[in-house]
């Protein structure tokens, strides 16, 4: 669905994406770890032409979509959920939603696409008439997907969904993205600082560090990798005080 | 310091350079031009003020010209009127239009951005029209005439009134220079990036707001006088609305908050219709034409489009950050913050008791109680919308609780300015973060000092040796905080433009670098990886085995667990449950509302 090749991106002289090579199978979910300024947020708003890469090269189902405009890239398939969810907060659950379809015409696909948001996330339904900007952490997050989802995308990227959100609250919009990626044939690829939860539900996951490539592999794999395991997973360290 | 200024350090050979082309550049040029180019000084005393109100606190004027009016009229009738001096009359003028001053920025306290320019365009409409009207005075449309100045055995016109205004030029321009890199130059900029943040730092936003308008009148008010003189014959069409537009030209072409951009702008704008007289008829158009592709290609200012050329513009953080390859030791550490820990006597540090707060009929609190002892690590948790945030929202006087008492010391928190909360003790750090976006690294953690340092206007605007002395030690003090904090490699650094992690761990030092006594952490491990927030515990407890008490908010169960000595748990905008973490993680209620089983199996790894 989506393969990157070989990605460089940078900010003036310095690049802070370096050799990037990922691949997102049809209807899978990727994950995208790393700590901070590894550039993960670079490589996610490189997909989305929000920022120009240097070399290498970005495929969507089989055609290069480096160096096209957002709309262009949105229009193709792809949907984002940034970080930090960037809703409209001044305007209503339902008004941030139809702006997610604005690349849509046909009002029947506009209906469907919020019947099936509502679906998945009730709460909105509940909500549709509150300004965004009132809702809770989660509400908020789910909103940011139920928007992205508003285009029918065939691909979801989201930028670290789990941030700022409480144990319980995480664990639900994990079982949602992954209900989405399999009953709507969605591929995902998540960039996500909390590892334990992202590994729980990707199929395939990529390790990357100040802008390299450092580990790749299936979940199980890399939970037997001890350097992994201290760094991203921390099983052993963080004891609960007594 | 920063690319503000330009180049790392301006050198004094550059400036050496300038003066010294400043004072040779009358010699041989003839009685017109030299006139111009004095007017152009003229002009950039009006643009550098303006800029202080406009570029370093972010409040719109378009009064400019009413302030240089009435600084005119007053410095010319009271010459031809009362026959004063020059000095006593430009010196009337300067207090009087700084007042004015004052009270035009009163109504910045109530409305912001597009009504105080409304506000300020009122006035200007009113200064416009007594001018034109108070015929009594003014001569009205007929004009005064400014009788020539002497000073000492000068008598003020060409060469000597040129440099009578250079003097004022240099002086005014350096006064704002100094001004910028002083804590005053600071906390204005703090205001316009986000001020909130701002007065919790200690700046008085109300203060700051109105002293920016003061200054920027007086310049405008010494830039008016010097107009009269050189000029030497005053009339209302000086001082329209156009002409209040055209300094905002001056400072947006040049380069909003740069020091050294709106004295270019200032030059090229009043010489404009000079250069383009070859245009003829035209030259109006030809001036807007280049106005607008100027302001498309370069939407920074020249000054910005200079330095984009010098290309010293590239985030300069990437791959020097979050190594920890040497940690402070801890011991250090503990130096480093004891030295001005100021230790709690009272048993309970903060008592909160039965605080309520509704937003539109929705309760976000709603009688929360709990206390903070001395020392501690206290954790504050709770689904997404318990309340949390608005609970230290509330505490740094933020918001405005409709119930309830807060204790911090003995003190009643609520009888305290929301500006004067740091200097009791607490300091906090955002969930978003909240950098000043157009400040450094340095710069923030600068800020977070703001109530420690005391330099005032003059000091500041003068560069004092005691200002200097207080810099310096400040700057030495922010470079330690960074150091321990492993952000010694982004001190330069835009602080916006970092990664959310890094800037989470910028605003930790910029909220330890106002000595507090309590310190508040609203999500300070939220975007971290594991080996991120392991780090963090270890500063935290550093920090508090210096003498801080922390009280945080985090959702990262591990952290909290691993680090608090006391949870209190919010659910609803009310407390369900206080204890240890043992206690909290076995608490069915928390379980239900928060936790989730899976959690606390995971918790009892």
């Amino acid at each position: 669905m989506l393969e990157i090749k070989d990605l460089y991106v940078g900010y003036g002289k310095i690049v802070a994406v370096q050799g990037l090579t990922i691949s997102v199978p049809s209807g899978s979910i990727v994950a995208l770890l790393g700590p901070n300024g590894a550039g993960k947020t670079t490589s996610v708003r490189a997909i989305f032409g929000l920022l120009a890469s240097s070399s290498g090269s970005i495929e969507f189902r089989g055609t290069r979509i480096n160096g096209l405009s957002t709309d262009r890239v949105i229009k193709k398939g792809m949907g984002l959920v940034p970080q930090g969810r960037e809703l409209f907060p001044g305007l209503s659950v339902l008004d941030n939603l139809l702006l997610g379809a604005y690349t849509v015409s046909d009002k029947q696909q506009i209906l469907g696409a919020l019947d099936r948001v509502f679906h998945y996330f009730p709460r909105l339904s509940e909500r549709r008439k509150q300004a965004a900007g009132s809702l809770s952490g989660g509400e908020q997050q789910m909103l940011a997907l139920g928007r992205a989802l508003m285009a029918s995308p065939t691909m979801l990227v989201l930028d670290e969904p789990s941030i700022g959100l409480g144990p319980m609250v995480i664990q639900a919009v994990f079982e949602i993205i992954a209900r989405i990626a399999r009953e709507q044939n969605v591929s995902i690829l998540m960039a996500e600082q909390n590892a334990r939860q992202a590994l729980r539900i990707a199929h395939y996951a990529y390790v990357i560090e100040v802008g390299r490539q450092v580990a790749q592999g299936t979940p199980e794999k890399l939970m037997e990798d001890d350097a992994i395991r201290s760094a991203y997973l921390g099983t052993e360290a963080a004891p609960v005080s007594t | 310091m920063s690319s503000r200024w330009g180049n790392k350090a301006w050198p004094w050979s550059v400036a050496l350079v300038l003066l010294v082309g400043l004072i040779l550049l009358p010699l041989g040029l003839p009685q017109f031009r030299l006139y111009m180019v004095t007017l152009a000084l003229v002009y950039t005393i009006v643009a550098v003020g303006l800029n202080i109100v406009m570029g370093y606190a972010g409040q719109i004027s378009i009064a400019h010209a009413a302030f240089m009016g009435v600084g005119a009229y007053t410095t010319a009738l009271l010459m031809s009127l009362l026959h004063w001096h020059v000095l006593p009359s430009l010196l009337a003028a300067v207090v009087l239009v700084t007042l004015i001053g004052f009270l035009v920025g009163i109504p910045a306290l109530r409305v912001r951005g597009h009504y105080l320019a409304l506000a300020t365009f009122a006035f200007q409409m009113i200064a416009e029209t007594v001018i034109a009207n108070w015929t009594g005075l003014t001569h009205g449309p007929n004009g005064v005439k400014v009788p020539t100045a002497v000073l000492g055995p000068w008598t003020l016109k060409e060469l000597p009134l040129y440099y009578f205004v250079l003097l004022f030029a240099v002086a005014t321009f350096l006064f704002s220079w100094n001004l910028l890199r002083s804590r005053l130059g600071r906390a204005l900029i703090a205001v316009r990036d986000h001020e909130v943040a701002a007065q919790v730092m200690g700046v008085n936003l109300t203060w700051y707001k109105m002293l920016a308008f003061g200054i920027s009148a007086a310049y405008a008010a010494l830039a008016g006088g010097l107009f009269a003189i050189t000029v030497s014959f005053l009339d209302p069409l000086a001082f329209t609305f156009w002409e209040s537009i055209k300094h905002l030209i001056m400072v947006i072409l040049g380069g909003l908050g740069t020091v050294v951009g709106p004295v270019i702008g200032a030059v090229l704008i009043s010489s404009a219709p000079e250069l383009l007289r070859g245009f003829r008829e035209h030259s109006l158009l030809a001036y807007y034409a280049v106005l607008i592709v100027l302001l498309i290609f370069i939407p920074g200012g020249l000054l910005s489009g200079i330095r984009r050329l010098a290309g010293i513009l590239a985030p300069a953080w990437i791959g020097k950050s979050g190594s920890a390859v040497n940690p402070t030791p801890a011991n250090r550490v503990k130096r480093l913050l004891q030295g001005y820990a100021r230790p709690a006597s009272n048993e309970t540090l903060l008592e909160v008791s039965n605080i309520a707060i509704h937003f539109g009929g929705i309760a976000a609190l709603e009688g929360a109680s709990f206390s903070v002892a001395p020392g501690q690590i206290k954790g504050l948790i709770g689904p997404n919308g318990a309340g949390k945030t608005t609970l230290f929202n509330v505490l740094t006087r933020v918001y405005q609780p409709s119930a309830g008492k807060l204790l911090f010391s003995g003190d009643d928190l609520l009888g305290v300015a929301p500006h004067n909360i740091v200097t009791l003790g607490i300091s906090r750090t955002f969930q978003n973060v909240e950098m000043f976006s157009t400040m450094t690294v340095l710069e923030n953690v600068l800020v977070g000092m703001h109530h420690t340092l005391h330099a005032g206007l003059l000091a500041s605007g003068l560069s004092l040796p005691s200002q200097r002395r207080e810099e310096r030690e400040a700057m030495r003090r922010a470079r330690e905080i960074l150091e321990f904090l492993d952000l010694d490699g982004v001190a330069g650094a835009m602080a916006s433009e970092l990664p959310l992690g890094i800037q989470r761990a910028v605003a930790l030092a910029r909220a330890l670098a106002a000595n507090p006594v309590l310190l508040l952490l609203d999500e300070p491990a939220s975007g971290l990886s594991h080996a991120e927030a392991g780090r963090l515990m270890a500063n935290v407890r550093a920090i508090r085995d210096a003498g801080i008490t922390v009280l945080l908010i985090e959702h990262d169960m591990r952290f909290v667990m691993g680090l608090c000595e006391s949870i209190t748990v919010l659910d609803r905008g009310e407390v369900i449950c206080t204890g240890t973490p043992a206690e909290v993680s076995s608490n069915p209620r928390v379980v239900e509302a928060y936790l989730g089983k899976e959690e606390v199996s995971h918790a009892g790894d």
